[in-house]
């Protein structure tokens, strides 16, 4: 029961006029008796309860409730209501509307009181700019068809190609609800000794859209490798330089790999001209390393085939979006979510040219590096939509999600020289780190535990060595701390996924353990922390 | 002109899921923690002597089970000795082992009864005798470790008050033999030394941690010929804090010598 005083007498906003009495006069202009007395003798008009339900209610397996009810009560002076609250202390109570689903019709009920002006009690119909104008039903009783923007999906859906894959999708996570305005009014006049009126009553239908909604993720395992080393020998001008691709364990596709080399003088130029698709289209990776005067350069691209809407239809089966079950797949550009995998494969591809800049400081001593990446591998299934909720008179985000889904996969296998205690030395190791949400969940609105968020940390592995010259050598103290960290977080409704990725810095300490002199101990950082993904990637 | 190029025999120790102490012919070279991957190429000529020779490892602890396998951090134990360049890089997985010991039991192998010793033997043709060989072997009796002590309180005096030639007094048989080893002579170590000092020691920001006898532990090894101080947890008893705010430390061994205790290594 929620307490909320009765609005005071005065001063009243203005119910719709009362309708003209049998005696012809205005509803608003005092007729000659009533100008004679003072004060103005009105006559009672004004109900003790009110109720709210929409055709579900009361019905089995539907609403468990038969009314949202809003009663005065005189002794206390207050109107009382038999709201009932999700017992999810997360979930704000909803004390101003009553939710449906479009379409539904709603019934309110004005009963008791001393009786009424005529025309009164009157109900003020307010529907959302879009959905018509303002309309007044007399009398105690009305029910009213309510409903949510029409054509809402396909006005949506129109706008896709203009606002971009994931900002198109987003307009489908749980719209928000036409808020209807529904006032119910009657003069608030009543017998003595009764003080407190009821009056007018203000409450609100919010009508969600009915569509269940689901998309799907399929994705192949694909794990892109990129090696680079370089192995300079002290007093020797010849430096070898090489660089590989290879991608494994897409089905059901092809692969082509073109190479180039030109050499003119110092310049040595390498390009790697890498194709992967199906019969539908190809995603081209092109990558270029080149050596101009002992420095090393390199860059890539990703390019689509020439084929109309070839990566469209190359990854239609890995995206699909459907609407009550009906296939709408084809309204996405599912190759911008393609594309967007690439670049955070990228982005972590990058890694490669971190490592190199470090193993650069020290040429004399070599470096190799290959960094492993498999973004979105697996599978995601996420439906969704808006019900109503048996228990009260609300509507909830229903949502259900099965995922097997691994965010990313990366190694790096690092080995380069630095200086390490005042000498040279060599990192070398392998480090892994794994973003991966295995499970399923169906959205409960009876729950009283924690929002439905899943947050999963990464986990790591591989381990990192230093080594010096031979002679006085270096021992780690405790472990070299290195690797991946971050989280991916899961909200479910609405829908978002979120990933943080990162290289964390390569720390340690370190002594120098020296035959015939001090030996040291030092904290040293092998490499600074490196920042791979921080966004939201649906 | 070909320059010879001088070696240095060295252990490529790459051990995870075991606590352990390496030695060679019972000196001990390192320990390793049981919760953490080690890997790390001590140089060990200075304790290889002519003819029979062994490498041992004593397993004190063995780490639970892990959950997962981590393949590129796999539980193991592998002592490999090896021969390379002296003052070069040699990167990982480029070591040429000569021999080795690797400790891998079968999963269900039944748990063994800690501490665990493995070793092996080889021969090496004849080389130089090294002091130690020949030093006293000692007891650690009353009178012997008040000795030690009191040898070790002069050697902590001599860092206390900077005496660097004191100090190299009494490790004149370690510099004398190990120097050779590590391309230097006797006086060039020397040098090398007090040059250190003098960096760690700028401005007088050196500092030494007071030798606290109730916190040394005199480890007896070689068949009692040698002896190492450290602390209970395992440090060198010999250490304090640098100028530059690192931390220095002296490991040292300690024989009686025609009598006397001589640092030996
Ligand atoms: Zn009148
Ligand atoms: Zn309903
Ligand atoms: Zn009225």
């Amino acid at each position: 029961m929620t307490q909320r005083p009765a609005p005071r007498p005065a001063p009243r906003k203005t119910p719709p006029p009362a309708l003209k009495s049998k005696a012809g006069q205005p509803a608003n202009a005092p007729c000659a008796t009533c100008q004679k007395q003072q004060p103005r003798k009105v006559p009672p008009c004004d109900f003790d309860k009110l109720e709210f339900s929409c055709k579900h209610c009361g019905v089995p397996d539907k609403r468990e409730i038969a009314s949202v009810a809003f009663w005065l009560d005189q002794g206390r002076g207050k109107i009382m209501t038999n709201q009932k609250h999700s017992p999810n202390k997360r979930n704000p109570a909803v004390t101003d509307r009553f939710e449906v689903i479009d379409p539904d019709t709603i019934k309110v009920k004005a009963s008791g009181g001393p009786g009424y002006s005529p025309g009164h009690p009157a109900l003020t119909i307010q529907p959302p700019m879009s959905l018509g104008p303002v309309k007044v039903l007399r009398g105690p009783v009305h029910e009213v068809a309510v409903s949510y923007e029409p054509n809402w999906f396909k006005n949506r859906l129109a706008n896709v190609t203009r606002i971009g894959f994931f900002a198109g999708l987003r307009q489908f996570f749980f719209p928000p609800p036409a808020v209807w305005v529904f006032t119910m009014a009657a003069c608030g006049a009543r017998p003595a000794p009764q003080r407190k009126a009821f009056y007018s009553w203000k409450h609100k239908v919010a009508v969600y859209p009915p569509d269940i909604f689901k998309i799907g993720l399929s994705l192949p395992s694909v794990r892109k490798r990129e090696k680079a080393s370089s192995w300079g020998k002290e007093g020797k001008v010849r430096y070898d330089n090489t660089s590989s691709s290879d991608t494994r364990g897409l089905a059901r596709t092809s692969q082509s790999t073109k190479e180039e080399m030109r050499t003119s003088g110092n310049t040595e130029l390498y390009r790697r001209t890498e194709s992967v698709g199906n019969k539908h289209g190809t995603v081209t990776q092109t990558q270029q390393l080149g050596t101009i005067r002992g420095r090393d350069y390199s860059s890539d691209k990703y390019e689509a085939s020439d084929a109309p809407d070839g990566r469209a239809l190359a990854t239609a089966k890995s995206f699909t979006f459907t609407r009550n079950g009906k296939d709408w797949t084809q309204s996405f550009k599912a190759a911008e979510f393609i594309e967007f995998l690439m670049n955070l494969r990228k982005q972590i591809l990058g890694l490669i040219e971190f490592f190199k800049a470090l193993g650069n400081k020290m040429p004399k001593i070599g470096w190799t590096f290959s960094v492993e990446v498999e973004v979105f591998a697996g599978s995601l299934e996420y439906e969704w939509g808006y019900k109503e909720w048996p228990k009260n008179h609300t509507v909830y985000k229903y949502y259900k999600v099965e995922v097997a889904l691994t965010l990313v996969s990366a190694k790096a296998e690092i080995a380069f020289g630095l200086e390490l205690l005042s000498a040279k030395a060599q990192v070398y190791g392998a480090v892994t780190g794994e973003l991966k949400l295995t499970f399923s969940r169906e959205a409960n609105p009876d729950r009283t535990g924690p929002a439905g968020t899943v947050s999963v940390p990464p986990s790591v592995g591989g381990e990192i060595g230093v080594r010096g010259a031979l002679g006085d050598w270096v021992e780690v103290v405790g472990k070299i701390n290195a690797g991946f960290e971050g989280a991916a977080t899961m909200e479910l409704g609405p829908f978002s996924l979120k990933a943080n990725f990162d290289l964390a810095p390569g720390k340690g300490t370190f002594t120098a353990k020296s035959k015939l002199f001090f030996s040291v101990t030092k904290q040293a950082t092998l490499w600074e922390k490196r920042p791979i993904w921080a966004r939201t990637i649906l | 002109m070909t320059i010879p190029v001088s070696t240095v025999d060295y252990l490529n120790v790459s051990i995870h899921g075991y606590a352990c102490e390496v030695f060679v012919n019972r000196a001990p070279i390192l320990r390793t923690p049981v919760d953490a991957p080690y890997t790390a190429i001590p140089s060990v000529s200075e304790w290889l002597v002519g003819g029979d020779n062994e490498i041992a490892v004593r397993i004190d602890a063995i780490a639970p089970p892990a959950a997962t396998a981590d393949p590129l951090s796999p539980r193991r134990l592998i002592v490999q000795r090896c021969v390379g360049p002296l003052g070069e890089i040699v990167p990982a997985g480029e070591d040429q082992p000569i021999d080795g010991l690797t400790y891998a039991p079968a999963p269900d192998d039944p748990t063994p009864t800690l501490p665990l010793r493995i070793a092996y033997e080889f021969r090496l043709p004849q080389g130089p005798t090294w002091a130690w060989q020949t030093a006293a072997r000692l007891s650690l009796d009353a009178a012997t470790t008040a000795e030690l002590l009191m040898f070790l309180d002069a050697l902590h005096a001599d860092l206390v008050f900077g005496d660097i030639p004191g100090l190299l007094s009494r490790q004149r048989i370690k510099f004398a033999e190990l120097a050779p080893l590590y391309g230097m002579t006797p006086a060039s170590a020397r040098a090398g030394l007090l040059q250190q000092f003098t960096e760690l020691s700028k401005d007088g920001a050196w500092t030494v941690e007071p030798l606290r006898p109730d916190d040394v532990v005199l480890h007896l090894c070689c068949d009692g010929r040698v002896v190492e101080p450290r602390t209970r947890d395992d440090r060198p008893v010999l250490r304090g804090q640098a100028a530059d705010g690192n931390a220095w430390s002296l490991p040292v061994f300690i024989s009686r010598v025609d009598g006397m205790f001589e640092v030996v290594r």
